[in-house]
């Protein structure tokens, strides 16, 4: 199964450091929080449901995000997430390591062997 | 209906409400508020709700699952809890084996004692359970299923004329791919870079049948698209797309109301363009949404992205309103072209309206004006930032005055109001009381309610207001929040009592000069005295904390005033929190008044109470019966209870109450007509229908009553509104006839069907007639579409009939209505003739307009038929060529047809063949294609037979069944059940086991799978007594025990060796029928199919017995993890289970007789010791 693909894995791991990432300007709710990554990534990420909430409640269970009930935009009643402090940190933990990895995978990929 | 039912259930359970407790209903809360919000982005986008509904379901996939992955992670922290535990670590288990391959743990082997161990291990089969849903829902995407058939870049470069690159272009992409034979639509958009170049990573599939439809928008060039259709098959590369950009014409678009008013706040975006030379490039509505742009105040707005002589197609939504298209022609001089909406002058002007204001408009229904929400403040933003009008300068000067004489809390007693052109309501006479404090006003409405002492108080703030005392009369302006528009007023004071005169313009409101509210004015004129302060009444406490008995004067007094969304809100409110104890007193609020929201409002709510589903014909009188003989079930002290007698309302005093008959259907079919009435004859009150044929229709077709389906008829020809066609057509009598729903299928069309179908059904249903019911306003004014109109030449002569209004339009200026022939040319493509296309290549001669939907719609649909690569990029002339030289190789007639000139009726030269033709053709070449396909097995012998002499139970007995050579113990029988349809087409393949798997001493059973209706042979193909079909006369398992016993009268059958061969689709009636107590069957070759226990007997049933189960771990229909679990709980009820594995995914792959061989060796071996029938 697909479960092995180091793709997968990168996914995966990715999507909580994006969730933080969105939450980090305030609280939104689920639904906004996968707008905004379809928007802001030019429709390139398309988050499924499927992953968004599993890691939601996983993030909350963590302390990373909490969550409190409010009104939407539409004037409904929403479940809307905020950064916790320590989500903040892990956030900035992931975004350095999300740096230096992506760093360094430029670099491999820009690699050009000198001439012999 | 269950449909239906969802979407009320969605949008009632969502609405807004007080803080809830946390709970369980949290998770489904918000799942339930993130599925809404994406049907509320689907209807923004114009689908029909409908659709909006599905799309977003489909999107959405199970809410179910979700749910239960976020519980069962919310559980994991809650691990001492053993029960929880034990159940998490099943399913850990389960997950594990889905992922690892795990196969030797066993629930059974954990122990209580070892807490510690097992959260451990509970939580890591949490972990496990979560990465496997993320997993498989990824899996599940089409993003993800590109990724994993690898896709192809989309790229292209965006030049001028002079083939310079153009920055910033807007590249607006739709996919269409058919995963699983389903049609799926997606969006994307990129923009173009200083090059000119964009690029959309991994978007194009390398296989399958898909289309990418590319449109590029920059403002100053003409707007252009693209088609490519790519049937399946393996696609090397995908070109760059090339768009070479002309210049625009610069046109300002004006949009005008009806009455030629212009709209301000409108949206609009390009729809497409149709050159003049008749090349159509088009913007698919689900891509506008980058290139949506608003008019001005004026309902202005700049469109550069056409040429003169263009045929432009324009999106325009009035805010508020459904998204509409309009043509224009650009003109060859001028620079402004202009569009009317469709929405009456008075709707417009209000929509606009609303969306220039956050003010209210009236604080009418006994209630001051509203919060205005989130959602309607955002377009105020915008709208109402360019359209306010500030206040003068000499108002800033005053806005830190504050006059003290006004500070305190007045009372309303007289009041005058033309905001609306109304006098002031009847209920803003009564208590509204107004406290002004430094700058703000705080509104209070004390609401009395028919029933004493009922008063309701509501409170309101968030006015601010400003006055300046020096002038002479004072200025007092308010308004609503800070975006809003100001209010601009005078005000005086003599000893307590207060005068107010506001003008309330949300565009320009004038200051009144005098204290006067005449008809002409919008002015609001209120008269107040002042409160002693100890009638001031306190403030209501927030709605969660009051008691109930408020709770429920406010539902009364809503009632009273038909608030009608409050009602609803309230009545859910109260049943939340009350539980059972509310469902006297919402019985009785019901039948106080009776009107079709509230059974509606109130009938949900009962229904979470009572379990009882929701139907319009469930009225006030039908709960207190269903509460008289239900009351019992219920503890001591709420059976008790009687259902309060409250005073009924002006609607409740003349309303009839459905006779009690309606409890049964046949009362209701005996009184359809009545019901038609009520719902959508002259005296119905409701525009759009209350729901009730539409029940009814629902309700005959669930209980599969044939007898309901003239009156179905009947109802259908009183009405003919393509509602009504649709509702009943679909969820009724398709549903029981098996016809699918055709928009052509109108009621002079059922009739005919009636007629000449009559004969199939039973005695009593085919001596009905159609009953002849009183006609509807729309039914009276209907003209039934002609005999023929659900044939090809029927289709061909309404198209040219729309093609004549069409042609119609164009002579005029202006505007050109918008006339749906692409409906029609859809509909004409659908029969896949060849007779059609020298009709269609006509229509695009008669009308170069129409040449881009006949050409898209049309032609590019029969690309199969007609074999011509790139459709859409052959102009018209094309055309014409190719079908002079092209038409030879169609056979029959169709080259004698000639290109019609559509200047004249329509001829047809030719014989269309009948619908019992063509299906007579169609079975024929059916049978000569199994005919031939039997050429290989025609040695063995086979016998077409029905079980029971019942004509739905037929079968093939393949084998020889003669005595002669029977072994002492009788023969082996297989009964071999195909998946798929299970139809008759499996029987050369089954012939082909037969002669390459069994040997000659075999007999092999293969039942025809009956088809009760359209929804069962295509959803539930073999029910079973766990899953069945409420139109099926027998299940799968008394088929097979008929064939069993029906085999036997010809020969001796070894019932130890009775085994069922099954896939797919049937795999679930061979475990039915396996675990069925005296099952007749000794073991089962199970492949590739879904395991539900829930659906299935005991699995002790199959203790001791043979399963031999096949499946795929690169399933994707049905995933290897069914036939996991299927092993796990088999071997652990006691059965002998194997599993074996292959590759290639859903079907039948590899050495296909070697693989079943094995199995069935396995099944007939002496070890499988299956046990033998009593």
């Amino acid at each position: 199964m697909a479960a092995n693909e180091p793709k997968s894995t990168l996914l995966q791991g990715s999507l909580d450091m994006l969730i933080l990432r969105t939450l980090e300007p305030g609280a939104q709710h689920g639904y906004g929080i996968a707008r905004h990554l379809h928007q802001v990534s030019e429709a390139f990420l398309q988050v499924e449901e499927g992953s968004l909430y599993p890691a939601l409640h996983r993030l909350e269970r963590r302390g990373w995000v909490a969550s409190q009930w409010g009104t939407s935009e539409s004037n409904r009643r929403a479940k809307f997430y905020r950064l916790t402090a320590q989500g903040k940190k892990q956030l900035q933990a992931e975004t350095a390591a999300w740096g230096k990895m992506s760093q360094a995978i430029e670099r491999v990929l820009s690699y050009r062997p000198a001439e012999a | 209906m269950s449909l239906i039912g969802n979407w009320f259930y969605i949008w009632r359970r969502d609405a807004p409400g007080p803080e809830a407790g946390r709970g369980e209903d949290e998770i489904d809360d918000e799942l339930m508020f993130h599925l809404r919000s994406l049907v509320e982005d689907h209807l923004a986008r114009g689908l029909p709700a409908d659709t909006a509904w599905q799309e977003a379901q489909r999107r959405f996939g199970s809410l179910r699952r979700y749910a239960n992955a976020c519980r069962r992670g919310v559980a994991a922290s809650l691990l001492a809890r053993v029960a929880t535990a034990a159940v998490l670590f099943t399913l850990g288990v389960v997950c594990g084996w889905l992922l690892l391959g795990f196969s030797s743990r066993h629930p059974s082997v954990r122990t209580a004692g070892d807490l510690q161990n097992r959260q451990i291990d509970e939580a890591n089969a949490v972990a496990k359970a979560l990465d496997f849903l993320e997993e498989w829902q990824r899996n599940q995407s089409p993003a993800a299923l590109r990724r994993a058939v690898g896709a192809h870049d989309l790229t292209g470069r965006v030049v001028d004329a002079h083939g310079k690159p153009i920055a910033g272009a807007r590249v607006l992409v739709i996919l269409k791919t058919w995963p699983g034979g389903q049609y799926r639509q997606d969006d994307f958009f990129a923009t173009s870079d200083g090059d000119g170049s964009f690029s959309l990573p991994r978007l194009v599939p390398r296989q399958g049948q898909h289309a990418v439809q590319v449109a590029v928008f920059k403002p100053g060039y003409t707007l252009a698209s693209t088609y490519q259709l790519k049937e399946a098959g393996e696609q090397p590369a995908v070109d760059p797309i090339r768009f070479q950009l002309a210049e625009a014409s610069p046109i300002t678009l004006v949009v005008n109301d009806r009455r030629g008013q212009p709209v301000a706040g409108a949206c609009v975006a390009p729809a497409g363009r149709t050159s003049p030379d008749g090349v159509e490039h088009l913007v698919y509505f689900q891509a506008s949404r980058p290139v949506q742009a608003a008019v001005d105040r004026e309902g202005r707005v700049g469109l550069e992205c056409f040429q003169r002589g263009d045929e432009a197609q324009i999106f325009v939504r009035v805010p508020g309103k459904e998204w509409e298209q309009h043509a224009v022609h650009i003109p060859s001089e001028g620079n402004t072209v202009e569009i009317a909406t469709r929405e009456t002058g008075d709707a417009a002007a209000e929509a606009a309206r609303e969306a220039t204001t956050a003010a209210p408009a009236e604080p009418a229904r006994g209630a001051v004006p509203e919060p205005v929400s989130d959602a309607a403040a955002e377009p105020a933003t915008e709208a109402g930032d360019e359209t306010k009008e500030e206040p003068p300068a000499e108002g800033d000067a005053a806005a830190a005055a504050i006059d003290p004489r006004l500070l305190g809390t007045w009372r309303v007693v007289e009041g005058t109001t033309n905001r609306h052109n109304e006098p002031i309501p009847r209920s803003a006479s009564r208590d509204w009381q107004w406290t002004f404090g430094a700058g703000e006003i705080n509104t209070r409405w004390l609401h009395v309610s028919p029933q004493p002492p009922h008063r309701v108080k509501k409170g309101k703030s968030g006015w601010t207001y400003t006055v300046d005392p020096t002038r002479s009369p004072g200025w007092l302006d308010q308004r609503l929040g800070e975006k809003s528009p100001l209010t601009l007023g005078i005000y005086r004071i003599e000893g307590d009592t207060l005068t107010i005169c506001s003008c309330f313009d949300d565009k320009n409101s004038v200051r009144p000069t005098a204290f006067e509210s005449t008809p002409d004015s919008k002015n609001e004129l209120l008269v107040f005295k002042r409160m002693a302060d100890a009638d001031v009444e306190p403030e209501p406490k927030p709605s969660a904390g009051m008691p109930a008995a408020t709770e429920a004067e406010r539902l009364l007094a809503a009632i009273a005033d038909e608030e009608q969304d409050q009602v609803i809100e309230l009545a859910r409110q109260i049943a939340k929190r009350d539980g059972q104890k509310a469902i006297p007193f919402l019985i009785g609020a019901m039948d106080a008044d009776n009107a079709h929201y509230l059974v509606y409002g109130l009938g949900f709510a009962l229904q979470e109470l009572t379990g009882v589903a929701y139907s319009p014909f469930h009225d006030g009188a039908w709960w207190r019966r269903w509460w008289e003989a239900h009351r019992r079930e219920y503890p001591e002290e709420l059976s008790a209870a009687p259902i309060p007698e409250l005073e009924k309302t002006e609607h409740g005093r003349h309303y009839t109450p459905f006779p009690k008959d309606f409890e049964t259907l046949a009362g209701k079919l005996a009184a359809a007509g009545a019901i038609l009435k009520a719902d959508l004859g002259d005296d119905a009150t409701e525009d759009h229908g209350t729901g009730l044929v539409l029940n009814l229709a629902a309700e005959a077709a669930q209980a599969h009553e044939l007898r309901a389906i003239p009156c179905l008829i009947g109802l259908i020809e009183a009405d003919n509104s393509s509602d009504t066609v649709y509702q009943v057509g679909y969820f009724g009598l398709g549903k029981l006839t098996g016809v699918e729903y055709s928009p052509f299928h109108d009621g002079a069309w059922w009739h005919r069907w009636w007629e000449k179908n009559r004969g199939k059904f039973a005695e009593d249903v085919r001596a009905m007639e159609i009953p002849v019911y009183e006609k509807t306003p729309v039914g009276r004014e209907y003209r039934p579409l002609p005999a023929n109109s659900d044939t090809l030449q029927g289709k061909l002569a309404l198209a040219a009939e729309v093609l004549d209004g069409f042609r119609a339009a164009r002579a005029g200026k202006g505007e050109v209505a918008r006339i749906d022939l692409s409906f029609y040319v859809e509909e004409l493509a659908k029969h896949d003739d060849p007779h059609a296309i020298p009709y269609l290549i006509g229509m695009m001669e008669a009308e170069p307009r129409a040449a881009g939907i006949v050409r898209s719609q049309g032609l590019a649909r029969m690309s199969k038929l007609t074999g011509v690569d790139d459709p859409l990029k052959k102009d018209t002339d094309w055309w014409r060529t190719w079908w002079l030289e092209a038409k030879a190789k169609f056979p029959a007639d169709v080259p004698t047809i000639e290109i019609p000139d559509y200047q004249s009726p329509l001829a047809f030269a030719w014989t269309e063949a009948t619908a019992e033709e063509k299906a007579r053709a169609a079975a024929e070449t059916k049978r000569a294609a199994m005919q031939a396909a039997l050429a290989d097995v025609a040695d063995v012998p086979a016998e077409e037979r029905h079980a029971e002499q019942d004509a739905n139970k037929r079968y093939f007995l393949i084998g020889s069944p003669a005595a002669a050579g029977a072994p002492e113990a009788g023969r082996p029988l297989m009964i071999a059940l195909p998946g798929g349809t299970g139809g008759e087409e499996f029987h050369p393949f089954m012939r082909r086991i037969y002669k390459h798997v069994l040997n000659e001493g075999w007999l092999m059973a293969q039942p025809v799978a009956p088809q009760w209706d359209a929804a069962q042979a295509r959803l539930n193909v073999w029910p079973t007594a766990g899953l069945p079909d409420s139109g099926a006369k027998f299940t799968t398992e008394e088929f097979i025990a008929a064939i069993v016993f029906d085999v036997k009268t010809k020969t001796r059958i070894d019932p130890r060796r009775v085994f069922l061969l099954g896939w797919s689709s049937s795999g679930p009636a061979c475990y039915a029928t396996m675990l069925e107590k005296d099952s007749p069957v000794a073991g089962a070759f199970i492949a590739m199919s879904v395991f539900h226990p829930e659906q299935l007997p005991a699995l002790a049933g199959g203790k001791g017995k043979p399963f031999y189960l096949l499946q795929s771990p690169g399933d994707r229909v049905t995933p290897i993890g069914f036939a996991e679990d299927a092993q796990a709980k088999l071997s652990a009820a006691g059965s002998q289970v194997r599993l074996d594995r292959y590759a290639g995914g859903h079907g039948w792959h590899g050495d296909i007789f070697m693989t079943l061989r094995t199995g069935i060796e396995w099944l007939d071996s002496p070890r499988a010791a299956p046990q033998p029938r009593p």
